[in-house]
C-alpha cells in the first residue's frame, strides 16, 4: 500500500514539475525566436594585419605573458568563432583569462579572385604570412601552433615544412589517416565525382554545398535537433546557447575549388599524408620531420574526423614529448559542450605551461 | 506514462530510419548514382556555358571567361605583392641583424650613435628650391 502511495505520489510530482515547465519553455522559445546574438565572438581583439584571405588577429591578454605566444588557425569551411562563441563558452576566452598570448588567423570570405587559391598558397603563402608576422609582433622567435579541424592539417603540413618556427603542434579533430570507415572518407574514396570538372565549373565550392552534405551525414540529425531543443526550452541556458549554435552553423564560408579538389584527391582520395607522398609546391610531406611537442585532441563521437583518423598523426611525428587526450561529444561537441569544453580548455592551458624540458608520451582518456 | 511511451516510440522510428538510411548512405550503387547525376550536371553546366558565351559574345558582352581571365591577372599581381613585401621584411631583418652587429664591433664610445640616418638629417641635406 505504501509503495503504491509513493509511486502514486511520484507521478503528481513528475507531472507537477513538467506542467510547470511548459510556461518557462514557451518563453524561452518565443525569445530565442525574436532574439539578436550580438555578443557573438565579444573577446576583445585587435587587427595586426592582412594578406590575401588571411587577416591576424591579437586578443589582449590579461597581465604580461612571459610565454611563447599561440597561434590558432581554425577550420576553412566554418567561421573561426566557434573558438569564441559567446562570453563564458569561448576557448578563446579562457586562454586570455589564464594569461596566454592569443593570436587569430581568421580566413576571410574567398574574393572573386581567390578561385585561383592553392592549398599552396593558403599554407605556404598565408599562414607563413601568418606564422611571421604573430613572431614578429609578439618577438619570439617560436610560436605554439593550433588548428581545428582542415586548420589541423593544414598546421601539420606546415610544421612538417617549418618545423624551426613553431615551438609545439596542437591539433584538436584534424584528420590527418584520411582512410578511415566515417561516411565523409567512404563518399570522397568511393564516388567517382570529376573534380577537376567541378574546379572548372564551379571555381568556388559554395557553402550551401558544403553545409548539405554534412546535414546527408544524418539525415536524422535535423528532426533530433528540433526535438532535443522543445524537451529543453524550459532550460534558460541551453536556449540561450542553441541560439548561438544557429548562428554559426548557418554561416559557413566557401572554398576555392583549386585546394578543395587538391583537399579530395591527394588527401581523401589517395591518402597521400598519412601515406608520406603528398607534396606542396614539388616539397615532399614528410610528417617525421615535427620533432616538436605533439598534443592531439580526439572527440568520441566525432562521425566528420573519426578519432584514429586524428590519432595517427601522434604514430607519424618523430617528436620525444607527444600527449593525445580523447574528449568526450562529437565533432563540434567537444568545443561547445559545457562539460567537454572544461577538459579542452584546462588540458590545453596545462600544455602551455609544461615544463619545456619534460619528456613523456601520455594517452588520456575522458 | 503517455509522455515517457510517445517519447519512447519517436526514438525507436529515429534510430529504425537511422539504422535503414546509413547502409544505403555507404552503398556502392546509390554513390555511382549519385555521382553519375552530379557529372551530369556538371556536363550540362559546360554544355550550357559554351553556348552563353557564344551569344554573349557575339553580342559583345564581356563573358565569364573575360572575368577569369582578369581575376587570375589580379590575383597574380597580389602574389608578386606579397612577395615582393616578404622580400623587404627579410631585408630589413638582414639590415637591422647587420646594424645590431657593427653596433657591437665598435668601442662603447661610438655605440650610442645610431647607424640609420634620421629623417630630418635627410631633409637638412635635401636641395632646397
Amino acid at each position: 500500500m505504501d509503495s503504491l502511495y509513493s509511486v502514486g505520489k511520484s507521478i503528481l510530482s513528475r507531472t507537477r514539475e513538467n506542467v510547470s515547465r511548459y510556461p518557462r519553455g514557451i518563453k524561452n522559445l518565443f525569445s530565442a525566436a525574436t532574439k539578436e546574438v550580438n555578443d557573438i565572438a565579444s573577446t576583445p581583439r585587435v587587427l595586426v594585419g592582412k594578406s590575401g584571405r588571411a587577416s591576424l588577429y591579437k586578443y589582449n591578454s590579461i597581465g604580461e605573458s612571459s610565454h611563447e605566444p599561440i597561434l590558432l588557425v581554425p577550420s576553412l569551411i566554418n567561421r573561426y568563432y566557434i573558438l569564441d562563441l559567446y562570453p563564458g563558452c569561448s576557448l578563446i576566452e579562457s586562454l586570455v583569462d589564464n594569461g596566454h598570448d592569443v593570436y587569430l588567423l581568421e580566413w576571410l570570405d574567398p574574393r572573386p579572385q581567390d578561385i585561383y587559391a592553392t592549398m599552396e598558397d593558403h599554407i605556404l603563402s598565408w599562414m607563413n604570412w601568418a606564422v611571421d608576422e604573430t613572431l614578429k609582433h609578439a618577438t619570439n622567435r617560436q610560436v605554439h601552433l593550433f588548428g581545428q579541424c582542415m586548420g589541423g592539417t593544414f598546421s601539420t603540413i606546415y610544421t612538417a615544412i617549418n618545423p624551426e618556427k613553431i615551438k609545439s603542434l596542437v591539433t584538436l579533430t584534424a584528420p590527418v589517416d584520411f582512410c578511415d570507415d566515417g561516411l565523409l572518407s567512404t563518399w570522397a574514396r568511393e564516388s567517382s565525382v570529376n573534380m577537376n570538372l567541378m574546379e572548372q565549373q564551379w571555381g568556388m565550392i559554395h557553402h550551401e554545398f558544403l553545409q548539405q552534405s554534412f546535414k546527408v551525414l544524418k539525415p536524422t540529425g535535423v528532426i533530433r535537433k528540433w526535438d532535443t531543443l522543445l524537451s529543453n526550452s524550459w532550460k534558460d541556458e541551453f536556449v540561450h546557447k542553441f541560439c548561438y549554435m544557429e548562428r554559426w552553423i548557418n554561416d559557413n564560408v566557401s572554398f576555392p575549388a583549386k585546394t578543395y579538389t587538391k583537399y579530395i584527391n591527394e588527401l581523401y582520395r589517395e591518402n597521400r599524408l598519412a601515406n608520406g607522398t603528398f607534396t606542396l609546391n614539388e616539397q615532399l610531406i614528410d610528417l617525421s620531420a615535427i620533432t616538436c611537442p605533439v598534443l592531439c585532441f580526439t572527440a568520441k563521437g566525432d562521425d566528420i574526423v573519426p578519432p584514429p583518423s586524428a590519432e595517427l598523426l601522434i604514430d607519424l611525428v618523430s617528436s620525444k614529448k607527444t600527449r593525445h587526450v580523447e574528449l568526450g561529444g562529437g565533432h563540434i561537441g567537444c568545443v561547445v559542450s559545457n562539460r567537454h569544453q572544461k577538459v579542452l580548455w584546462s588540458e590545453l592551458d596545462e600544455w602551455l605551461l609544461e615544463d619545456k624540458n619534460e619528456v613523456q608520451n601520455v594517452h588520456v582518456t575522458q | 506514462m503517455f509522455m515517457s511511451l510517445n517519447r519512447k516510440i519517436f526514438d525507436f522510428t529515429l534510430n529504425t530510419t537511422d539504422k535503414i538510411v546509413q547502409p544505403i548512405l555507404r552503398d556502392r550503387t546509390y554513390l555511382r548514382m549519385s555521382s553519375f547525376q552530379m557529372n551530369s550536371l556538371l556536363h550540362l553546366q559546360k554544355l550550357v556555358e559554351i553556348q552563353t558565351t557564344k551569344v554573349l559574345k557575339s553580342m559583345n558582352i564581356p563573358t565569364e571567361k573575360t572575368l577569369k581571365g582578369l581575376y587570375q591577372t589580379i590575383y597574380e599581381l597580389e602574389n608578386h605583392k606579397a612577395n615582393c613585401e616578404r622580400k623587404i621584411n627579410m631585408l630589413e631583418l638582414k639590415i637591422k641583424d647587420l646594424e645590431t652587429r657593427v653596433g657591437n664591433e665598435l668601442p662603447p664610445t661610438l655605440k650610442k650613435r645610431t647607424l640609420t640616418p634620421k629623417r630630418s638629417s635627410i631633409k637638412n641635406h635635401a636641395p632646397s628650391n
